[in-house]
Formats: structure tokens, C-alpha cells, sequence
């Protein structure tokens, strides 16, 4: 049988010690975090190259006979996760955009009337031949894909960065 | 006689340098959490350019830490060493 008393197995640091114990656990604390934070950072690099290997994929998105001026077609791009718009601005003027807001991932409209996209969520806009931030709170412009028109399709190939 | 039991000094030497590089630690995390906001930023904004520097940047903070921790170990090892 040991010397110890009993009780000092439920309280094994001496108050003089506290300080140190305490300090000395919060360090290791943060290094794993820190760690954690590394492993964060890995993850979009990872999902960056998924992204630039996903849009080296060509699809075709429409007909140009399906769209007339000031229309509009939504579809699927770079995966079925991703959803996009492409709008008609003039008879052979496109443009597609990814159709999450730029600030809260709100799906965004196209409005011929103005001539602008919007997002009905917090009220922002964008302007339909740039993608640029024209109101509201978005704080970066809509990414654009790039788009590909041959034989009378259109094809989306790759998103630019806004 | 201040009525300090022995070792108290030493203990409160050691509390001062675990308060160091507890600092230390602190400072190169927060560096990080600015380095994974850059890349976060950089994502959303769909470029891909930004997330492999900010990765090897944070990978080295990340072992800079390593290094801070072992050098606690270090101090808790002269500790238990004393007689």
C-alpha cells in the first residue's frame, strides 16, 4: 500500500502547480488545433483540383434555337451540384454565370426588364453582361463560365474566377 | 524565511516559461487562422491560386508549433529529472 492518501488521487495537482498544468494543457490544446487548421488548409487545395478537373469537362448546354432573346436557361455545371444559368442578352450575345449569389448562395434570377441578375434573398444585383457586384450585399461578382458555341450549340467549358 | 515551500520559485520559473510559449503557439495559430482565411476567400471566389501557398505556409507554422511543443516536453522532462 502506498503512502498517499486517498483523496489526493481525485485532486493530483498541488495548488502552486495550477498555473503551470493549466498553461502547459491549453499549449497542447493549440497545437492540435493548430494542426487541425493545417488539415483544414489541405482541404481546398484538394478541392481546388477537383474543381480544375471538373472544368476541363465540356457539356453541351442548349440549342440556340431553344432560347430566344432575353431568355434564359438553367442547367447543371461543372457537377449536378452546381447550378448555373445561361442568358440570351442579344441574338448572338451569351453569357452564363453560376447561380448562387456570391453572397449567401441564394439562387439568382435574370431580369430582362432591367437587364440585370438579382437575388431575391437580401436584394443584391449583378450586371448581366459582367457578372460585377451592381447593389446589395455580395461581396464578390458572380463566377462566369465560360461558354463554347459551335454548329448551333453552346457548350459550357470551365468557370473564370471572379 | 518567507514561508515559500521549496521548488515554489521553480515552479513559478516554469509557469513563466510555459506563458512564453504559450504566446508563441497563440501567435503562429493566429497567422494560420489568417492563412485559412485567404484560402477560404480565394475558394469562394472559385481561383485556385492561393490554396496550395497558404497550405505549405500553414504546414510550416504547423511545425513550428511541433517544435514549441516538444520544447514544452523538454521542460516538463527537467522537471520530473530533478531529484
Amino acid at each position: 500500500m502506498s503512502g498517499t492518501p486517498k483523496w489526493r488521487e481525485d485532486f493530483p495537482i498541488r495548488w502552486e502547480a495550477d498555473n503551470y498544468v493549466t498553461r502547459r494543457e491549453f499549449t497542447k490544446f493549440l497545437v492540435l488545433v493548430s494542426g487541425a487548421t493545417f488539415v483544414g488548409n489541405g482541404y481546398f487545395v484538394l478541392q481546388g483540383r477537383r474543381e480544375v478537373e471538373a472544368e476541363r469537362i465540356r457539356i453541351e448546354v442548349a440549342r440556340v434555337e431553344e432560347v430566344p432573346v432575353g431568355g434564359v436557361k438553367l442547367f447543371r455545371y461543372p457537377s449536378a451540384n452546381d447550378p448555373a444559368i445561361l442568358i440570351r442578352l442579344a441574338e448572338n450575345e451569351w453569357v452564363a454565370y453560376m447561380q448562387r449569389c456570391t453572397h449567401l448562395s441564394c439562387p439568382v434570377h435574370y431580369s430582362a426588364k432591367s437587364g440585370r441578375i438579382e437575388c431575391p434573398c437580401h436584394n443584391g444585383a449583378f450586371e448581366a453582361r459582367t457578372g460585377r457586384v451592381l447593389e446589395g450585399p455580395p461581396p464578390r461578382p458572380l463566377p462566369r463560365i465560360v461558354l463554347y458555341i459551335a454548329e448551333g450549340r453552346i457548350y459550357a467549358q470551365g468557370v473564370q474566377g471572379s | 524565511m518567507n514561508g515559500r515551500e521549496p521548488g515554489l520559485a521553480d515552479m513559478e520559473r516554469r509557469s513563466q516559461t510555459i506563458l512564453m510559449l504559450m504566446i508563441l503557439v497563440l501567435i503562429v495559430f493566429l497567422i494560420q487562422l489568417w492563412l485559412i482565411t485567404i484560402a477560404l476567400e480565394d475558394y469562394l471566389a472559385a481561383h485556385h491560386t492561393l490554396a496550395l501557398p497558404t497550405f505549405l505556409a500553414s504546414g510550416a507554422c504547423f511545425l513550428v508549433n511541433l517544435r514549441l511543443l516538444r520544447y514544452l516536453f523538454d521542460v516538463d522532462r527537467k522537471k520530473e529529472d530533478r531529484p
